[in-house]
């Protein structure tokens, strides 16, 4: 790991440990825009985004680093789809990103020009909205919305997060076209839902260390009990590997292998973040199942994260679909020149 | 707590370009390998694929003894280097079992804290593929917990004086030697006392029993040792060294890639039947597992990286082999699952394969209950 990486990565967990510290009762559980404007003057909602294209600087593994620092105690700020998803369409797009939340929302190529789109995630206190659609030839159209002129109807998601109806009205979206592959969007999806998830994990592991080790029953520490060590130690399994699943995708970004390690990763990291939360929680107790606790906040944002771009089903499929080509093995698609 | 398990740090290893290039070689060489009928890919097969003459042939070629300086019949490679080499193996389902715990396991441990004389002896062999090894840890009544063991070694005019029985011991009837935990004092502390011999298997007071296994075949072995005497050149660290030179060989024990590969020519087969014609379903479960696979596969990259930078990644390794050998078992359940068995007799015995070998997976090299403990221990560890 770079000196660079690794400063940053402190400076994260500084900002949200501090932030956590507050204690569960202090902290809004579906937005806290105190966190996002210091987030904004450190530089972090525009992370990964290169200064001239009017971000802050650094590289996926930077931008991921601050995702997952947020992850790791479930933090209510859109910092991955504004930062890694909207902003960076903008980027790859040439077009200015403009200050503030950026909501984001693919439609179908049908629906346009007039549209109502439910679920996009914290839309009300968004200032612009970026919305997506498949063009002919596999490229992506895409237009940004001033959120002030839409009409948005409050909802939330399984995390309790805002997850909005938005109205646009007629000729709003003024979509232009952008040479940005559909599936560059797709493998974008994959790496940033894997970073998230496994934000989450090794918060959700960190939480359950720590409560096994203080909670003490028949005269002992719950830890001591094999039967919940059993338990923490399959979760630790599924937060490293998914931890090294996203590091390993990383590392293959922009090669051949990018779009097979960022598929993988997702599907890796959506199918454990159902039993890891079931793990977590049964460790936990009833506190856990609390409000008093913060492992609800990592645990309902790991179920909304499985199913944000795809579930563990649709992305294995996309996987699947990748190995697909006749007359060679499958090994010659896992183990490649490329890759580590 | 321990650094892999943290949250932050995390190095993926380098590849170079001469790895890949020889994962380039390897992979030719074994697939020229099976066209000319020197093997049939099988599941399990660094346990139940014996061959010496394969063994010898990719000694020949330097993938044998791979890390060991050239003095003792090395080839000074890096352990990522060795870890290209030993996934290729195992991707193909080659016949390694022969050289396998010499290579991965008794070598480095001799080379490492070995007598001269040892070395000398013993790796420049096993480096050409014609000296193998089995493990001496298991008795009748000790299984996991190992400081129980009751097989003593006592001082005698230059050398030692073994006796007790071991069980479980893999290949003891095709081996040369075998590293037994023997003890030499009684201690309070019933980790002391314990020391590492090489016991060659030819020697007086050998003996050698087959155990079957389920299905009949014959890799288990009983070996009752009765007055064997050992020369003292032959014990491996210093008296009384045992415990930690065995608790320090697990992590090259329960890391490699032989802990969630032993039954990938089955999904190898089952990708092809997947290929050949598959549901939307079918190639979702091909995802779901290549996603597991690719994820162990990186994990144990990583821990291999630790083991070469010096590190003794004991935990890791136990939970690579936890997530691992449970990884093993769930392909054959899910390439079984999805296709019939009739109509491809290769698929059909791989899944059989798979099955029959598949109760081992979990309990050799430190039960999965056992390697949970020892991950939660080092989650809570102060």
């Amino acid at each position: 790991m770079t000196d660079d990486r690794a400063l940053l990565r402190d400076t994260a967990a500084a900002v949200f440990s501090a932030w956590a510290a507050r204690g569960a009762a202090e902290l809004p559980d579906d937005w806290d825009e105190a966190l996002w404007l210091e987030l904004e003057e450190l530089g972090f909602t525009l992370v990964g985004i290169s200064e001239e294209a009017g971000g802050s600087g650094g590289d996926l593994a930077a931008s991921l680093d601050v995702v997952r620092a947020a992850s790791f105690v479930g933090a209510p700020i859109p910092v991955a789809t504004s930062a890694l998803i909207a902003a960076w369409l903008l980027a790859e797009a040439g077009r200015e990103i403009p200050t503030g939340v950026l909501a984001f929302l693919v439609i179908d190529k049908d629906m346009c020009p007039t549209v109502a789109a439910d679920a996009v995630a914290f839309g009300r206190h968004a200032r612009h909205i970026v919305v997506a659609k498949a063009s002919a030839g596999s490229v992506l159209d895409l237009a940004c919305v001033d959120r002030s002129v839409c009409a948005v109807e409050p909802g939330e998601d399984i995390a309790g997060e805002p997850s909005d109806r938005v109205e646009f009205p007629p000729s709003s979206l003024d979509f232009v076209s952008t040479s940005i592959p559909v599936a560059a969007l797709q493998a974008r999806f994959a790496i940033v839902s894997c970073a998230v998830i496994s934000g989450l994990l090794d918060g959700a592991l960190a939480s359950s260390v720590t409560y096994a080790t203080q909670r003490a029953q028949f005269g002992r520490p719950i830890s001591r009990f094999q039967s919940v060590q059993a338990m923490l130690a399959e979760l630790a399994g599924y937060a490293s590997a998914a931890r090294v699943a996203t590091e390993t995708a990383i590392a293959l970004y922009a090669s051949p292998s990018w779009e097979l390690a960022s598929f993988s990763a997702a599907a890796y990291a959506a199918e454990a973040a159902g039993p890891a939360a079931a793990l977590a929680h049964q460790i936990h107790g009833a506190i856990g199942f609390t409000d008093e606790h913060p492992l609800g906040r990592l645990t309902r944002r790991l179920w909304a994260w499985r199913d944000v771009w795809g579930n563990e089903r649709m992305w294995a499929e996309r996987l699947g679909d990748q190995l697909m080509t006749p007359d060679t093995r499958l090994w010659d698609a896992l183990a490649t020149a490329s890759g580590p | 707590m321990t650094s892999l398990l943290q949250a932050a740090a995390l190095t993926l290893p380098h590849v170079s370009e001469e790895t890949d290039a020889l994962r380039h070689d390897v992979r030719a060489f074994v697939r020229e390998a099976e066209d000319r009928g020197a093997f049939t890919p099988r599941c399990d097969s660094w346990l139940a694929g014996f061959s010496p003459e394969f063994s010898r042939e990719l000694a020949q070629r330097g993938w044998v003894g791979m890390t060991w300086p050239a003095t003792y019949g090395g080839h000074e490679q890096t352990a990522v280097a060795r870890y290209v080499v030993v996934e290729e193996l195992l991707a193909a389902g080659a016949p390694v079992a022969a050289h396998w715990i010499a290579d991965r396991q008794s070598g480095p441990q001799i080379y490492r804290h070995g007598t001269e004389s040892l070395k000398r002896r013993v790796l420049p062999a096993i480096s050409r593929g014609e000296c193998y090894f089995s493990l001496g840890m298991s008795e009748p009544d000790s299984g996991s917990d190992l400081a129980s063991i009751r097989t003593t070694a006592t001082t005698t005019d230059g050398g030692w004086t073994v006796s007790g029985t071991k069980v479980w011991t893999s290949h003891a009837h095709r081996s040369h030697f075998l590293t037994a935990l023997c003890r030499t004092s009684e201690e309070d502390d019933r980790h002391a006392g314990l020391s590492l011999l090489v016991v060659d298997l030819a020697s007086e007071g050998v003996a050698v029993r087959p155990i079957r296994l389920i299905t009949g075949a014959h890799h288990f072995n009983e070996v009752v040792l009765t007055d064997v005497f050992v020369p003292d050149e032959m014990l491996i660290g210093q008296e009384g060294d045992g415990w930690r030179l065995v608790t320090s060989e697990l992590a090259l024990e329960r890391s490699g890639p032989e802990r969630f590969m032993s039954t990938y020519p089955l999904l190898e087969a089952f990708a092809g039947q997947v290929r050949s014609k598959s549901t939307a379903e079918q190639r979702a479960a091909l995802g779901a597992l290549v996603a597991r696979l690719q994820a162990l596969r990186h994990l144990s990259l990583v821990v291999s990286g630790v083991i070469a930078s010096g590190g003794d990644p004991v935990v890791e390794a136990a939970l690579v082999k936890d997530m691992g050998t449970r990884f093993e078992r769930d392909v054959v359940e899910t390439a079984r699952r999805h296709f019939t068995r009739t109509g491809d007799a290769t698929f059909a015995r791989l899944i059989d394969e798979g099955l029959l070998s598949a109760p081992g997976f979990t309990l050799r090299g430190g039960t999965n209950e056992i390697l949970r403990g020892i991950v939660a221990r080092a989650l809570v560890a102060p």
